[in-house]
């Protein structure tokens, strides 16, 4: 009965390259084709096949080991083995192999996992082998939102809904940047209680202004509205620092950022990342300009790194150059709070003896309920509205 | 020969095989259970546990007259009518197999009467006294269970070489009754005609009897053997067993052992082989180890529809194992995720004082290095034990040093069997001594034993003086 042991193959110049995903569990029929896992290195995702095929007997990394080339992954148990009858390695012994990697109980691995019967029955129904969960409970116990936590729910999800697949209907696999983040949304749209406050801004001197700059910032220089709004932004983030800030939830305390990382959502044809501007709050608006520019092209192409998508303190999800009255965003967590641009729209606006056409920028503002509260929200989005209603107030 | 086509078979009708059959019949599946003989129950419902647990009350009975006598209250010397105990005992069991009839029935598993052998990994033959059956089946759940094992060039056929099951039926009371064999079997049917009158001598090969339980708490069951049987030979081989005269002589081999002893019956329990010789396993894919076990995984399976509980994958060969195997087995065939993973399986002795013990025993910890902290309840400081003039017993509980769970529980003294449960659960459940102390134990019980030894580890403990 011969098991065989995988390595990792050439996968080019890296070491310690992160596993995204595990695509098999124990006990899984695999083809030579069939992709075990994923690994993220800097510049790609690699899907990693068997090169045999068998059942898989044992994963010997899980979602987020880092591993190098030659590194053992998986084992198999080829095909071959299963159809011939070798007496010389009987069943027995296989079995007894697999027995104890089976093993979940405590005194199986010394006191490794802390969980009740019904727990350990939990997490088979689940298919989390318990040495992947680390116990949250008093003691290390493993709780059932410890399994939880570990339960893919893109599988979950696949087993259910795939009983109502019809002929005519097509299974189309998420973007790599859908899978990675949309945990993280999920999460932050389930934990923070958001409370969405929607205000509008007159901008029409702020474009009389910026048509001024047309010939003079021109290319990858051209100053568009964005780094206005940033400039306005951090002036308003500093009258209210609870609106660029961290919420501790296990101190209970609110950690005021000193510093101003804008993240700026940026759709790709991948799905949305969102660079950020480091020390947003030091730079000119023509410099603001030419780095927004620079990271979105990056982004485009793929080419963004950890450190241009990390550290952010605040969050803008701009739609104005496509359309829309408004929309509720997502906060990032632990950010407290995020800024969504809407389109900006030519709207008569009564100046007390004429309506007169405006350019109107309608956005809003999406707040942790638990740590500002609607007033504060409705003050925050007023300050906004009229810093970038006479940019001049940055000055103040 | 007739053949039929059947969905789940269970091959032996033990605790094992019926839980397996009724658990599988409840979750939707046609279960037929095949059991070479007409009354379910296996070994523990007709000739092993519940027989034995029988005629033990009466032993245990009539040692409380004697202790009563030490504080005054006297009964004349009983009158045995060994015919009507043979009766009773014989009423307890049919009681619990004619239930497990209407449970049967209720649950609509068919059942068939007569031994099975395999022809191949889904087919038996079922020799029942009316004809030969040939089933094929989808799934087999295994569940053959064990018997006693034999001596080799002893005449097992003598009506005076008894195993378990010729002790049980209670025939006669033999006036020198040796017993070879020092475990929980052989300690149990000592107790049993010790009481009903035999002399009992005892031999055992190993160093200890019982050796699986810790010293300390096998002491007051060794002190109390010594007291009451004839002899207690430990480290003592039996090199041979003559039976030809009117009297059985047995010749020993061991330092404190005459060289022959005679007596009027002979038990022998030394152990129980498992019955997987008996049922054409060669036919099948099962391989058997070098002792004749099937080999499963946590699943129970032991080659793909093929599944085997209880006695005939290993010890501990208990009932109370076999049973949850076996719904484990049933949930799986029912294409559940199940699995058999406990964290420990509790062992009674049903001697006086009962011995229970469950996890870890300290000899283990010790082999296997692992740092613990013990927690020693003498029951002579309960107020319960004293009143019951129990106070020949201890509870203690073992703490892992490092993440501090338990590990390991021990009690000896009366109703050991029913207290260890809570040790049981406080193992599944992962307690940490803290969270047995902070449990309120009612007053005044023999299950606060179990309390006041957590409180020891725990430091809280104000009955005894805490640990320095």
């Amino acid at each position: 009965m011969a098991k065989q042991i995988v390595n990792i193959p050439n996968i080019g110049d890296f070491k310690e390259v992160p596993v995204l995903e595990l695509f098999v569990s124990v006990g899984e029929e695999v083809t030579e084709e069939s992709s075990i896992l994923s690994l993220e290195s800097a510049k790609a995702v690699t899907d990693i096949p068997t090169g045999i095929s068998g059942t898989v007997v044992a994963l010997l990394v899980g979602e987020g080991d880092l591993v190098s080339e030659g590194m053992p992954f998986v084992e198999i148990e080829t095909i071959e083995a299963l159809i011939k009858d070798e007496p010389a390695t009987p069943v027995k012994e296989q079995k007894t192999e697999n027995l104890n990697e089976e093993d979940e109980s405590p005194r199986g691995k010394s006191g490794l996992y802390h969980a009740t019967p019904s727990l350990r029955q939990y997490a088979r129904d689940k298919k989390i082998p318990l040495d992947r969960v680390t116990g949250t409970g008093p003691h290390g116990r493993i709780l059932k939102e410890d399994i939880d936590s570990l339960v893919s729910p893109k599988r979950e999800e696949t087993s259910k809904v795939s009983q109502s697949m019809r002929s005519e209907d097509e299974r189309v696999p998420l973007s790599r940047i859908q899978r990675l983040s949309g945990p993280h949304i999920l999460d932050s749209w389930q934990k923070i209680p958001h409370v969405t406050q929607f205000d509008e801004a007159d901008i029409t001197d702020l474009e009389d202004f910026r048509r001024t700059l047309k010939d003079e910032y021109t290319g990858a220089a051209k100053i568009r509205i964005l780094p206005f709004i940033i400039q306005a932004l951090i002036s308003s983030l500093r009258r209210h620092p609870a609106f660029n800030a961290e919420f501790d939830e296990i101190a209970g305390e609110l950690i005021l950022r000193r510093q101003y990382h804008i993240g700026i959502a940026v759709d790709t044809p991948d799905g949305l990342v969102v660079p950020v501007i480091h020390d947003a709050d030091t730079k000119s608006t023509s410099e603001l300009a030419l780095e927004l520019f620079e990271l979105s092209s990056r982004a485009r192409e793929g080419r963004l790194n950890a450190t241009d998508i990390s550290g952010g303190t605040f969050t803008i999800s701009s739609l104005g150059g496509i359309s829309g009255t408004g929309f509720t965003p997502i906060i990032n967590a632990p950010q407290t709070a995020i800024l969504g641009v809407s389109r900006t729209k030519k709207t008569p606006l009564w100046d007390g003896q004429t309506f007169k056409p405006r350019d109107v920028l309608p956005f809003s503002v999406a707040y942790d309920h638990r740590v500002i509260d609607g007033a504060a929200g409705a003050r925050f989005t007023r300050d906004l509205s009229k810093t970038l209603s006479d940019i001049r107030r940055i000055l103040l | 020969m007739r053949k039929i086509t059947r969905d789940l078979v269970v091959l032996g009708g033990g605790p094992g095989g019926y839980t397996a059959a009724f658990r599988a019949a409840d979750l939707g599946r046609s279960v037929t259970l095949i059991d070479k003989n007409p009354t379910l129950g296996g070994v523990c419902l007709n000739v092993g546990c519940i027989p034995s647990k029988t005629l033990l009350h009466i032993s245990g009975v009539l040692k409380q007259t004697e202790l009563l006598k030490s504080i005054g209250v006297e009964f004349s010397a009983p009158t045995i009518d060994l015919a009507r105990i043979r009766s009773h005992k014989e009423q307890v069991v049919t009681s619990l197999t004619s239930g497990l009839d209407k449970l049967c029935e209720a649950r609509s598993v068919e059942r068939v009467t007569g031994s099975g052998t395999f022809t191949s990994d889904n087919s038996l033959l079922v020799t029942t006294p009316e004809e030969d059956l040939e089933i094929s089946f989808t799934d087999c759940i295994i569940a053959v269970g064990s018997r006693p094992n034999k001596i080799p060039e002893v005449d097992h056929t003598d009506p005076r070489i008894w195993d378990s099951t010729d002790a049980l039926a209670l025939k006669s009371i033999p006036n020198r009754l040796t017993i070879i064999g020092g475990g929980i079997i052989g300690l149990e049917i000592a107790e049993i005609y010790h009481s009903l009158g035999s002399e009992i001598t005892m031999i055992e090969m190993m160093k200890e009897l019982i050796p699986a339980a810790d010293k300390d708490l096998k002491r007051p069951l060794v002190i109390a053997t010594k007291k009451t049987f004839s002899g207690v030979y430990t480290s003592t081989k039996v090199t041979k067993i003559v039976t030809s005269g009117n009297e059985v002589i047995l010749s020993l081999e061991g330092k404190k052992a005459p060289e022959t002893l005679l007596a009027d019956a002979v038990l022998i329990a030394v152990g129980r082989r498992p019955n997987t010789d008996l049922i054409g396993i060669e036919h099948t894919s099962i391989k058997l180890d070098q002792r004749s076990f099937i080999t499963t995984d946590t699943r129970q399976v032991a080659y793909p529809h093929l599944f085997a509980i209880g006695d005939i994958v290993g010890n501990p060969m208990l009932a109370h194992k076999a049973t949850h195997q076996g719904k484990v087995a049933a949930e799986v065939a029912c294409e559940q995720a199940s699995a058999f993973t406990p964290t420990a399986i509790p062992s009674v002795a049903y001697t006086s004082p009962e011995i229970a013990w469950v996890g870890l025993t300290e000899k283990e910890a010790k082999e296997q290095g692992i740092e613990y902290e013990k927690g020693s309840f003498p029951w002579r400081a309960s107020g319960r034990a004293l009143s019951e003039q129990a106070i020949e017993g201890m509870s203690k509980v073992l703490f892992d040093k490092n993440h501090g769970r338990i590990l390991g529980a021990g009690i000896t003294g009366a109703h050991a069997g029913e207290l260890i449960s809570e040790a049981v659960l406080a193992i599944e459940m992962g307690a940490v001594a803290e969270d047995i102390a902070k449990t309120i134990h009612p007053h005044p019980t023999l299950s606060e034993t179990f309390g006041l030894s957590s409180e020891i580890v725990d430091g809280s403990i104000t009955d005894i003086l805490p640990k320095k």
